[in-house]
């Protein structure tokens, strides 16, 4: 009895020490602000250092260290901190159950102190069972988050979450209102397992290479590799296997399905016209949410094509392309978010070609509030799947939708206001689920 | 602006049987609601109309809510009410009317969920109970029992009325042509560009409205205010913003005005410290006391009501000696007067956009970049609008009623009896004052 007891606990061991190996990202709980000069002089203090407390959150490293709002918060292990992004900086580098010794200020005195890191909470939602899980990819270990019905038995067919073009997490855990979460949790509860492929660099893979340095093939075959380890999973339908691809999330969706075998794609608010033709359609639509003029529309589109030329046919830096001319550093600033060489790859897509190749069933949408992507790609790429694959795609239009899948009656209505999560993107996925 | 008359509900329940229960036993029923009601899960306070349907319940649960308010109901009418001290009858129309309040609250929300809680774009109109529901807002976010048609009406006598204000202080500035006034509101010379000059202003502004602010609203005590950028503030960010030293990291009571793009509008100075500052909200959050039951409701009828009136009486605070001073009130007033016309000309008459920018263009001059933003934020935030400039008209009722109850009296004593009356319901108030 003892010697069985003894093998349970070394089997669990291994278990936790596999399912623990990617550890969740450190939780110090805090929202913070820069000290302003305002701020120093309402406050009566001298120094310039620190970062301001304005909110400690429940359950947090911070509420167990004693950190108050009003705190300044200097230093941690003798890392002095200037801004907020030092400090988001310096907590990626640090690991969830290390000691540490903080500095902080507290009504113009130096208060010491010990505490531990915490690790981020997971998420929890009603009849959602969530799962942290992680795959080896070239890049190093990536997260997983994995949502399902808490009565879900067997094998499911399962939704890949690609995110968009930005370098955001997709870990939620103080954000259960975000679409995405929305979105996967109806899919979840209507018997789908819904996998979250976290970006290089973001969330819990603070430790892989950073996602503003990774290609753009780079970050597909992390997501290849990610995929490939779901299928593995006992609860996964390794046949039936989808992909939603959520803005540039829908260009990854059909270089993937050439390395892994997909059922089927969903694509939302994607592009399908070459980098260059995407940009200048979308600073059209993008004018119009601004309620510009045609006239200054017209300019803003002379100007970014001029701006493109320098970074794209002179290899030009956005810094450098400003010397050339005022305004395209601003005007390029979606490019800084990502490396040259994603950059590169991605200018040099034609991603007409890369549908044609694509045997299975896809499913495009377009918010009709949607003013970050084209209506006429959607439409597009259906063309060309169906041309080549007959029947194999269907384009559909969500109405009162923006392209971060929020309600919203017009383009401008998008970007002045946008409200809540809108279910019509849920609802037309589970419909064309159930058609397929 | 303040001849409309009352709707009044029956919002305080009659004592029909049993009228037993003590004041010693009141005190058990409002803390057992203080406790249930705490217990509610209820959403946070949100001003989006969407976000609040999204925060709708479940069926399961809005029925748990339903069964609190008529035990809550129940109880009331048990309640001897000649029994209880002036401050327990407070308690007493608070209770009562939340509860009905909510229950109007939870009967909407239960047809909305069983018609399969469809979230509507561009307003309430197209909701099927669209009167119902935007009746419902109006009440929620002003805490009286106007009605839509009213709304309207008041906004578009209110629209006249202060343009006519507006053409007065053109006429006394010399300019008698619309065009060059407005070219000549755009100089920058009304453009403050040095931060420390802006914070010297608004302390300039504090010491002449202190002078004047017992004579306005007796001898009360005020903490000091501090005025300071506000962080992260953006072009569509309001022109100001107090925070009490509870809700904010400086630990001093703030007034954070909008210095984006390194430029402040002076004109728009004396009426937003009015409002943001004294005699407005940190007046009267300074004056405010802690209660358990008022403390768990938000009526900001009552509270943007209130620094609304106070703009109005620029002069007699020391202020407006600049006419551009007062103009920048009433430039104000004029957009918080069409929102009023915008808010039931969307919601309750099924405007569309291009209706709603039509009326604006029709009506305001020289602010036409701010025409989108303003329509989305009525659009989207149904209501919310209102409860400044019919707040504001409810409390000039309440001055007008007491005014004939008082021939002798000085208004300041009014001012002191609204602001100690606390954080209630304006249809409460009427019963206090």
């Amino acid at each position: 009895m003892k010697k069985i007891l003894s093998i349970a606990g070394l089997i669990f061991s291994v278990y936790y020490a596999q399912a623990q190996s990617l550890p969740r990202k450190v939780f110090l709980g805090i929202r913070m602000e820069a000290v302003t000069d305002d701020a120093r002089k309402i406050m009566g203090i001298e120094s310039k250092n620190g970062v301001l407390i304005s909110e400690v959150f429940a359950n947090s490293t911070a509420e167990s260290a004693g950190f108050k709002r009003g705190d300044i918060l200097l230093k941690i292990n003798g890392q002095s901190f200037n801004s907020t992004n030092e400090v988001i900086s310096y907590l990626n580098k640090q690991n969830a159950g290390n000691s540490f010794t903080y500095w902080i200020s507290r009504d113009k005195k130096l208060v010491e102190g010990k505490a531990v890191f915490q690790p981020q909470p997971k998420e929890k939602h009603e009849g959602i069972e969530m799962i942290y899980t992680e795959a080896k990819t070239l890049l190093g270990q990536q997260r997983i988050i994995i949502s399902k019905a808490a009565d879900q038995k067997g094998k499911a067919p399962a939704i890949v979450f690609i995110g968009g073009i930005g370098c955001y997490s997709l870990d939620f855990t103080f954000n259960p209102t975000a679409s995405e979460v929305q979105l996967l949790n109806g899919l979840s509860r209507n018997g789908y397992l819904c996998a979250r492929a976290e970006k290089p660099g973001m969330g819990d893979n603070a430790k892989t290479k950073a996602c503003s340095e990774v290609s753009f093939m780079e970050e597909m075959k992390g997501y290849v590799d990610m995929i490939k380890t779901l299928k593995q999973r006992p609860d996964v339908d390794s046949n039936a296997v989808y992909i939603f691809g959520h803005s540039m999330g829908g260009l990854f969706a059909p270089l993937i399905a050439k390395e892994t075998n997909l059922k089927g794609i969903i694509a939302y608010g994607t592009i399908g016209s070459n980098f260059l033709e995407y940009l200048i359609k979308t600073r059209k639509t993008i004018a119009e949410a601004y309620n510009m003029p045609p006239e200054e529309s017209d300019d803003l589109v002379k100007d970014f094509c001029e701006c493109s030329v320098y970074y794209f046919a002179d290899t030009m830096t956005t810094v450098q392309a400003e010397t050339k001319k005022h305004g395209c550093r601003e005007l390029l600033s979606l490019f800084d978010l990502r490396s040259r060489q994603y950059n590169n790859e991605l200018y040099s897509f034609n991603i007409p070609s890369l549908w044609r190749s694509y045997g299975g069933k896809a499913l495009l949408l377009w918010g009709n509030a949607d003013y970050i992507s084209s209506e006429d790609d959607h439409k597009m790429i259906a063309g060309v799947v169906n041309r080549y694959h007959p029947g194999n795609a269907d384009f559909e239009v969500v109405k009162n939708c923006d392209h971060g899948m929020l309600t919203a009656s017009s383009f401008q209505d998008a970007r002045l206001n946008p409200g809540v999560y809108n279910d019509a993107v849920g609802k037309a996925v589970l419909n064309w689920l159930k058609r397929i | 602006m303040r001849t409309y008359s009352f709707i009044t509900t029956a919002f305080v329940f009659s004592c029909i049987l049993h009228c037993s229960l003590t004041a010693q036993s009141f005190e058990e029923l409002k803390d057992n609601f203080i406790i249930g009601y705490s217990n509610l899960r209820l959403p946070g306070y949100t001003y989006d109309y969407r976000n609040y349907f999204s925060t709708i319940p479940s069926r399961d649960i809005i029925n748990e809510q339903k069964e609190f308010f008529k035990q809550a109901e129940r109880n009331l009418l048990s309640v001897n009410k000649e029994n209880l001290s002036a401050k327990q009858q407070l308690y007493f129309k608070t209770i009562a009317y939340e509860v009905q309040f909510n229950l109007q609250r939870l009967q909407l929300e239960e047809e909305w969920v069983n018609e399969g809680r469809k979230i509507p774009a561009g307003g309430l109109y197209t909701l099927s109970h669209h009167k119902q529901w935007y009746q419902y807002f109006i009440h929620k976010f002003t805490s009286t029992a106007i009605s839509p048609a009213q709304v309207f009406e008041m906004g578009k006598a209110e629209v006249a009325r202060v343009k006519k204000e507006i053409s007065r202080l053109q006429n006394q500035l010399g300019y008698h042509d619309e065009t060059v006034f407005y070219t000549h509101l755009n100089d920058p010379v009304f453009f403050l560009t040095d931060k420390t000059t802006v914070v010297n202003r608004f302390s300039n502004i504090d010491s002449t409205v202190r002078k004047n602010l017992s004579a306005f609203v007796g001898h009360v005590s005020t903490p000091s205010v501090y005025a300071m950028e506000w962080p992260g503030a953006g072009p569509s960010t309001p022109p100001g913003i107090y925070l009490h030293h509870s809700d904010n990291a400086f630990g001093k009571d703030v007034f954070q005005f909008n210095f984006y793009g390194g430029h402040y509008n002076y004109r728009v100075m004396e009426w937003i410290y009015m409002h943001e500052g004294i005699p407005g909200h940190h007046l009267q959050a300074s004056l405010r006391k802690a209660d358990p039951l008022l403390d768990l409701f938000v009526y900001p009828g009552n509270f943007e009501g209130w620094a609304c009136y106070v703009e109005y009486y620029g002069k007699e605070l020391g202020l407006f000696t600049d006419a551009y001073m007062e103009l920048g009130k009433w430039e104000w007033d004029l957009v918080r007067s069409l929102r009023l016309v915008l808010d039931a000309g969307i919601h309750y008459y099924g405007w569309t956009k291009q209706q709603a920018l039509q009326y604006w263009k029709e009506n305001i001059k020289g602010q036409d970049d701010i025409a989108e933003r303003e329509v989305s934020r009525v659009t989207n935030w149904a209501a919310q609008a209102l409860s400044y400039k019919i707040g504001a008209s409810f409390i000039f009722q309440l001055q007008e009623n007491w005014r004939l109850k008082n021939p002798a009296g000085q208004l300041k004593d009014f001012r002191l009896q609204y602001l100690s009356a606390g954080m209630v319901p304006l249809l409460i108030m009427q019963d206090i004052i």
